[in-house]
């Protein structure tokens, strides 16, 4: 989180990001989130490193903890084009520490006797974070059995033969066959890994599996802090005796005979709320059942529901601008207002379509014309667009027809009927 | 054991690298996949870029010489020479406008050579002020190749280029500024941006394929906002914007356009200035099993280049009387952006910012 944090802004991305541009793309029920003036934007990203040096020292853990849940949470909030499943998933992992009693052992907090040491801590605290790394394996494994992955190895074809010119790896990387047997062994990997590091006996060999993995996820595509979060994160399957062992080794703690066990306390209340939030874990991935249609093309239910490095999505928006008295045209250059990233992930994504044809309405509402020294006003202007995606390497097809007034369709979740059928051949 | 455990990842790797090679040898001969991005870059830059700059630094040092010519003889005739000289140049710089990456980037080289329309009334006011500071922002639209299509062409040119020294130092100050600036990409280009640019082949978007893929299609729907859809009104409810006419005055607008579309496309076969064919991005997507779109792409462009040579008026007139043919036109421009921009680079795995992606 620090690194990540750190890295965010030692790379400029906190102007680039939140600081420069002109609207921000908020979530349903979160467009309420709106970034800070100029550069007090900054402020929340100096609380996210106090607060993540506050969890990882164990210093103020009872403030700490939550703080850099808010922050973090806060700063995802802001704007969807940035979504990362990596994101979210920090997101829910702060949000689960803070209920960890992290700070009982090995901590400032302990050590200035703010808090008792616990020689034992319920189980369930290790056990939800756990749950929460196998669901993110095992619904991005089960998110891999479909054709696009299995049978055309799409769209990591696309991304392994970028790297032709790799010394050494080149040559296979632009290999069909390799590309069929990374995903196939990516696959599998997501899918049973949980269940190899759960036991004891694969459980070495198994999280060798996961460096040798990440590692090559972070060398071959670009997915940031993942691979590294993962690896950490992972760790966590090991045994308390394990981790005691790694700080007795690096010499941070001498040597006890105490033995170190997890408990079964928790009372009804913590019952309850943890059951509820494995139920919530377990639909929302699951909710794209409910709706008809092609998941990557419609996009419903498509985030928060690890589906990671499954797609390869482009599109060309054009959006018209239309005068409703006189039916007179504004093609709209995007650049003008969006980031490339915001146009990027806009292009494709039908509620960002949306949100963005209620800004262009905002924006060109009651704006006025000098041409030829006559003065137009455009009034309450229908927005339209035409709009072309191409997914996993095919060929573009029309994703949004011109016809529709994106301004009238409401954002909500129901079913997207406005969008082109998708011809999956 | 301890031991082994520890290089057990390295052991991993290493047979799996193996097993890559093994399997590599049959595989190469049958397939024959032999597209590189390294060739690629080094025929562009070797081939077209680098002698693109160096013909564009040749037609200024032509034009400041024609300028110098004309006023130790000020005749028609060395004013024509003058004149085609700057057009030459202009159209030079159509052919190298589409590489706005790098160096141009980083000496500003589209805005400092290349901004229309420009404003004439400032540009009369630094000619009679005397003063002025060229490479300020507000001068951005007084210089340049198009502020010459002013100079050059307005109703009384010929006299006061010939009898008002501030408006021949005016336009001599202009040509030194266009000069020191060519000269400065070009040779960035030639001590060492050309190597970084033949091997830079990675897939992150600061790599040099990466930024000049990006680029590449930017400049194709800059073209197509700046030499046609702006004049026609496409972003002003459809009311003509004749101000914004490329070379309104010399009337060489329909060139320019089919110039810089003319070269887009020889970029995209990788052919070089003489009609020789090299690695192009089109050697790339039929590697990736796109032939059909590499034909569409190509027809399309030759068609709109057709096009454009095919009006008999210069762009305000046809724009006066033909309006719809040129609508038509920009539809065509249009359509193939879609082929351009989404087709062609999402087989390319190329990314269009430098942010984190975890594939949506």
């Amino acid at each position: 989180m620090l690194l990540g944090t750190l890295r965010f802004l030692a790379k400029g991305w906190v102007n680039d990001l939140y600081i420069h541009p002109q609207t921000f793309f908020g979530y349903l029920g979160f467009e309420w989130v709106k970034p800070l003036q100029g550069n007090w934007m900054y402020l929340p990203f100096i609380l996210v490193i106090i607060s993540s040096l506050g969890v990882i020292l164990g210093y103020l853990y009872k403030y700490s903890a939550p703080l850099l849940f808010l922050s973090f949470s806060y700063i995802e909030l802001l704007d969807k084009s940035n979504y990362l499943n990596h994101y979210y998933f920090l997101s829910l992992m702060t949000f689960l520490l803070i209920f960890a009693p992290a700070n009982r052992s090995f901590s400032l907090d302990v050590y200035f006797r703010r808090v008792r040491e616990l020689k034992s801590i319920p189980q369930w605290t290790i056990g939800i974070i756990k749950f929460q790394l196998a669901v993110v394996y095992i619904f991005a494994g089960i998110a891999k059995l479909e054709a696009d992955w299995l049978l055309n190895a799409q769209p990591l074809k696309i991304w392994l033969q970028a790297h032709r010119e790799m010394p050494i790896f080149g040559t296979f990387l632009k290999e069909e066959w390799v590309a069929y047997l990374f995903c196939w062994f990516g696959c599998i990997y997501d899918l049973f890994i949980v269940f190899f590091l759960l036991s004891k006996k694969t459980r070495s060999i198994a999280y060798l599996f996961v460096v040798v993995f990440h590692f090559v996820t972070w060398f071959l595509l670009p997915i940031g802090i993942f691979p590294w979060v993962m690896i950490v994160s992972t760790l966590i399957f090991f045994s308390p005796e394990f981790h005691e062992n790694l700080l007795i080794k690096f010499k941070w703690k001498k040597s006890t005979d105490e033995t170190i066990e997890t408990n079964k306390t928790g009372n009804k209340i913590v019952q309850v709320l943890i059951i509820s939030y494995i139920l919530f874990q377990l639909f929302i991935p699951f909710r794209y059942v409910l709706y008809p249609g092609n998941l990557f093309w419609n996009e419903e239910g498509f985030r928060f529901s690890w589906r990671v490095m499954l797609m390869h999505k482009e599109g060309t928006a054009t959006f018209y601008v239309r005068d409703s008295k006189t039916k007179r045209e504004i093609q709209v250059r995007n650049n003008e207002f969006l980031t490339k990233t915001q146009e990027d992930q806009m292009s494709t994504q039908p509620d960002m379509i949306l949100q963005y044809a209620q800004f262009l309405k905002e924006k060109f509402s009651d704006s006025t014309f000098i041409i030829n020294k006559q003065t137009y006003k455009i009034q309450n202007p229908t927005i339209h667009a035409s709009i072309y995606v191409s997914i996993n390497g095919r060929i573009s097809q029309l994703f949004i027809d011109k016809k529709h007034d994106l301004s009238k369709i409401p954002y909500n979740l129901a079913h997207r009927n406005w969008l082109e059928p998708f011809d999956s051949k | 054991m301890k031991n082994i455990k520890r290089y057990t990842p390295f052991l991993f790797l290493s047979i799996l690298l193996f097993s890559f090679s093994c399997n590599k040898k049959d595989k190469e001969d049958e397939n024959g996949s032999t597209f590189s991005k390294t060739e690629l870059l080094t025929n562009l830059g070797d081939n077209i870029i680098l002698p693109g700059y160096n013909n564009l630094k040749l037609n200024i040092e032509d034009f400041e010489s024609k300028h110098n010519a004309f006023l130790n003889a000020k005749t028609a005739i060395s004013f024509d020479s003058l004149k085609s000289s700057w057009k030459r140049t202009y159209i030079q710089w159509n052919k190298v406008s589409i590489f706005n990456f790098g160096p141009a980037v980083d000496f500003g080289l589209q805005a400092a050579l290349g901004t229309f329309p420009t404003d004439t009334s400032k540009i009369l006011s630094n000619i009679s002020n005397g003063s002025y500071t060229l490479s300020s922002a507000s001068n951005t639209e007084t210089i340049g190749i198009p502020a010459f299509d002013f100079l050059l062409y307005r109703y009384n040119a010929f006299e006061e280029y010939s009898n008002n020294t501030n408006y021949s130092d005016y336009a001599l100050s202009l040509i030194t500024k266009m000069k020191e600036e060519v000269n400065a990409v070009y040779n960035l280009w030639n001590s060492s941006y050309l190597a970084t640019f033949r091997t830079s082949t990675g897939t992150e978007s600061t790599s040099a394929f990466s930024i000049f893929i990006n680029s590449f299609v930017k400049s194709y729907e800059e073209a197509k906002w700046t030499k046609i859809g702006i004049p026609l009104g496409k972003q002003n409810l459809g009311f003509q914007q004749p101000i914004y006419i490329e070379a309104r005055l010399s009337k060489v607008g329909f060139d320019l356009f089919s110039t810089n579309i003319e070269a887009w496309r020889k970029v995209f076969k990788g052919d070089l200035e003489d009609g020789t064919s090299g690695v192009g991005l089109d050697d790339y997507l039929i590697d990736l099993e796109r032939t059909s779109l590499v034909n569409s792409i190509d027809n399309t462009l030759s068609d709109i280049v057709n096009d454009i040579n095919s009006f008999n008026n210069d762009f305000e007139t046809t724009l006066s009387n033909d309006a719809s043919s040129l609508d038509a036109l920009y539809t065509k421009i249009q359509n193939l952006t879609v082929s351009i921009k989404t087709d062609m680079t999402s087989v390319m795995g190329v990314l269009i910012t430098y942010q984190d992606n975890d594939g949506d």
